[in-house]
């Protein structure tokens, strides 16, 4: 990234809206994949070169994450019942760009996610951050689209014991080694039965 | 018609209806005034006391340098970067392809460092070819008049002052032919600085910058003035500087901007007819607004006098708004100032008598004595153009169809089955990525089309909608038609914003693209309006207005000479 060209955000909105109608979508679509790529660049993703890996596809009909999330969000297969799923396409390129389409459904309609074979995808709120879970990846085989399922926020931190370990080991070294003095200087030769 | 800003509960007069205003010829026919953005930035400069101030002087006797002008205000401070160069005359043109010009400036957000200069000067004069930062607020570049730039260096150096005539036929010394700003070429983001009080109204940077390119033009020739006359030459006489303004060459580039901010020019145009109407309930004219409207009558009429134009549409409009302006001054002597609403009668009698020309005008000079009743209105100049952008699928097809009904109905003046009423088609050329126009029916690449055709459009989604007979949602008819989806996502976005749509066909073989231009550049204030043809202009800005120097109370300038 050292010889990375610094854009402003309406730079590459207007880039990508170009593109995108230069790629063959209506301008319509074409204005909202320009609206996703700085929904994206405000929140630190990889808009532009996101925008690059489905673009290629445009123009061999294959499924977009601007075709798919403009129909989400219209509301067209918006599953209509709580525990309903819509399945996504496998092949999705660049799956990422449909978080801002599912942060239009969240702000209407309450928080929705991705889920997979492999866990929770992303979760996406009224305020549009996006939580992303341990399913998610650059490859959307088997995910689908969902009503957010209420999770219980865990109050403390459940952490695997080896990771425990490891930390733990780490935070010895700032132990010192006990000598008799010391021990002595505690108090350790004496008793407490008095 | 929204009252937000329409505060005064006596006001008895309605702004005008937005299929009078939004009509091109209308709009071609404008003229500068209170609430323009030049306008707004001195009032603001004045009543805040900004100070002003030259910290960097590097220029050669050639004229080949650097310069700084600093601009101190209450919450900021911004900077004009200027690199002056020695420019070939065969290199010297005003079209985008160019790749040299006789000066360069970027507008800095603070104060520069010498880091800033160096990156600056790697930058700023490679134009387009180069990158500004977040730190950089515009970008532009500006070409000398040769004949008088040369006339004043010449005069000046030989302890005279320049011929009154000559500078009335050009009016500036250098013309900008393109000022960036808003995100352009790495410049800040328009959202990341419109929070500032001083920049919320539009194009606030990019006026001050021009207006600091302004003083430049004019120590750049003092400054060759000295280097070749030493101790003999004289400075610009004052009250002669004052009608140098920045000249400025613009064509299609700006034409399209009217169409693809519509929510921004909703609020221009209902900022002025706001302002227009709250002076026509004036229930009296007090003296001193007497006296301020027939002091901006006689600066009007000598403005037209000096106003000069080759262009056929032109001349027939500058003749025309001379005849107005006779004629009013004519009728202001039977004007009965006294009576009931003496504003509003005025306007009245003008929309009877006077041109379009003519009527513009008078909107003009009524604002101009009336500054506490209607400069409030420039806090009302911006818009947050991202509102409405999603489109809520849910909505059914008769609310569109009746948005359709309520908001378009004056595209049923159209018939685009008629082949002039689709002769033209916008787009960018793959040249030199400008935007043109094209012969629909003669030239190819009408499948590139730029989507400016509105009323078409909208003739186009109503014929779907009346052949639809899928479901009653709009996300059902968006799924089978994608091709409507921008002209839907427009029409919802713009209920309730009735001055937002130009009511006429922009893709009509008579339509002339030079009245968009005027009506963005008299809100930007520009004066002496010349088209070079039916689509690119050379106008002036700040023309008779007073220099940084002028409204500085503080300020303190260097002194010329350190060659």
């Amino acid at each position: 990234m050292a010889n990375a060209t610094l854009l402003a955000r309406s730079e590459l909105r207007s880039l990508v809206t170009r593109a995108a109608r230069g790629a063959g979508l209506d301008w319509g679509l074409a204005e909202e994949a320009g609206w996703a790529a700085d929904w994206l660049a405000a929140r630190g993703l990889p808009a532009a070169d996101w925008a690059l890996l489905w673009l290629d596809r445009v123009g061999q009909g294959l499924p977009n994450p601007v075709a798919i999330g403009v129909a989400l969000s219209d509301g067209v297969v918006l599953p209509a019942t709580p525990n309903a799923k819509q399945p996504l396409p496998d092949d999705l390129p660049a799956p990422g760009y449909l978080l801002p389409f599912l942060h239009l459904i969240a702000a209407r309609h309450g928080a929705v996610e991705i889920i997979s074979p492999t866990g929770r995808v992303v979760t996406l709120d009224a305020a549009g951050q996006p939580d992303f879970g341990p399913g998610w990846s650059s490859n959307s085989a088997g995910w689908s689209v969902c009503a957010a399922q209420e999770r219980v926020r865990p109050a403390r931190p459940a952490v695997e014991p080896t990771v425990i370990a490891a930390l733990e080991a780490f935070a010895l070294n700032l132990t010192v080694p006990a000598t008799s003095t010391s021990r002595q200087d505690a108090g350790a030769t004496g008793s407490d039965n008095d | 018609m929204t009252s937000a800003l329409h505060p005064r509960p006596a006001a008895a007069v309605a702004p005008r209806d937005p299929d009078l205003v939004m009509r091109l010829s209308r709009m071609g026919s404008a003229h500068p005034m209170r609430l323009s953005f030049l306008r707004v930035l001195l009032r603001r400069v004045q009543a805040e006391g900004w100070c002003f101030d030259r910290p960097l002087w590097q220029v050669d006797a050639k004229g080949v340098g650097r310069a700084v002008y600093r601009a101190r205000g209450p919450n900021s401070t911004y900077c004009l970067v200027a690199f002056a160069h020695d420019l070939p005359d065969a290199m010297r043109s005003d079209r985008v392809i160019a790749t040299a010009w006789d000066a360069t400036f970027a507008l800095v957000d603070g104060e520069p460092t010498e880091a800033d200069l160096d990156r600056l000067a790697a930058n700023v004069p490679l134009q387009e070819a180069g990158r500004i930062s977040v730190k950089e607020l515009a970008l532009s570049r500006a070409n000398r008049s040769v004949r008088l730039f040369s006339h004043v260096v010449e005069r000046l150096a030989a302890g005279q002052q320049p011929d009154l005539a000559e500078m009335d036929a050009v009016g500036y010394l250098m013309r900008t032919t393109a000022v960036y700003g808003a995100g352009k070429f790495g410049a800040a983001d328009r959202d990341e600085i419109a929070g500032r009080p001083e920049l919320l109204a539009p194009f606030q940077a990019e006026m001050l910058s021009v207006w600091l390119t302004r003083a430049f033009t004019v120590d750049l020739a003092e400054h060759l003035a000295k280097v070749r006359g030493g101790a003999q030459a004289v400075a610009l006489d004052r009250d002669l500087r004052r009608q140098l303004g920045v000249g400025n060459s613009t064509g299609l580039g700006m034409a399209p901007f009217l169409v693809r901010h519509p929510r921004l020019l909703h609020a221009w145009m209902q900022a002025r007819e706001t302002a227009l109407a709250r002076v026509r309930a004036l229930p009296m004219a007090d003296a001193a607004s007497l006296a301020g409207f027939h002091e901006a009558l006689a600066a009007a009429t000598e403005n037209a006098r000096a106003w000069h134009s080759e262009h056929p549409v032109q001349i027939e409009k500058l003749a025309q708004l001379s005849v107005d302006l006779d004629r009013l001054a004519a009728h202001l002597a039977h004007w009965d100032s006294r009576g009931l609403l003496p504003w509003d009668t005025l306007w009245r009698w003008g929309e009877d008598n006077l041109s379009e020309e003519g009527q513009e005008i008078l909107l003009a000079l009524m604002l101009e004595p009336h500054g506490a009743l209607v400069d409030d209105l420039s806090a009302h100049l911006h818009a947050d153009e991202s509102t409405g952008f999603p489109i809520d699928g849910s909505l059914s097809l008769d609310h569109l169809r009746g948005l359709i009904a309520r908001n378009y109905c004056w595209i049923q003046r159209f018939d685009f089955a008629d082949p002039d009423q689709t002769a033209r088609f916008w787009y960018v050329s793959a040249e030199k990525l400008e935007p043109r126009l094209g012969q629909r029916h003669d030239e190819a690449g009408q499948e590139r089309e730029h989507p400016l055709g509105i009323a078409r459009a909208v003739a186009d989604l109503s014929a779907a909608l009346s052949g639809w007979s899928g479901g009653g949602t709009l996300a059902a008819f968006l799924l089978a038609h994608p091709q409507h989806r921008h002209t839907v996502r427009r029409i919802l976005m713009l209920a309730g914003l009735p001055y937002a749509e130009i009511r006429d066909n922009l893709l009509d073989a008579q339509m002339l693209p030079i009245d968009l231009l005027r009506c963005k550049l008299a809100f930007f204030g520009a004066s002496r309006f010349d088209p070079r043809s039916d689509r690119w202009v050379r106008i002036s800005l700040f023309h008779g207005q007073p220099y940084p120097d002028e409204v500085s109370a503080h300020g303190q300038r260097d002194t010329l000479g350190a060659l």
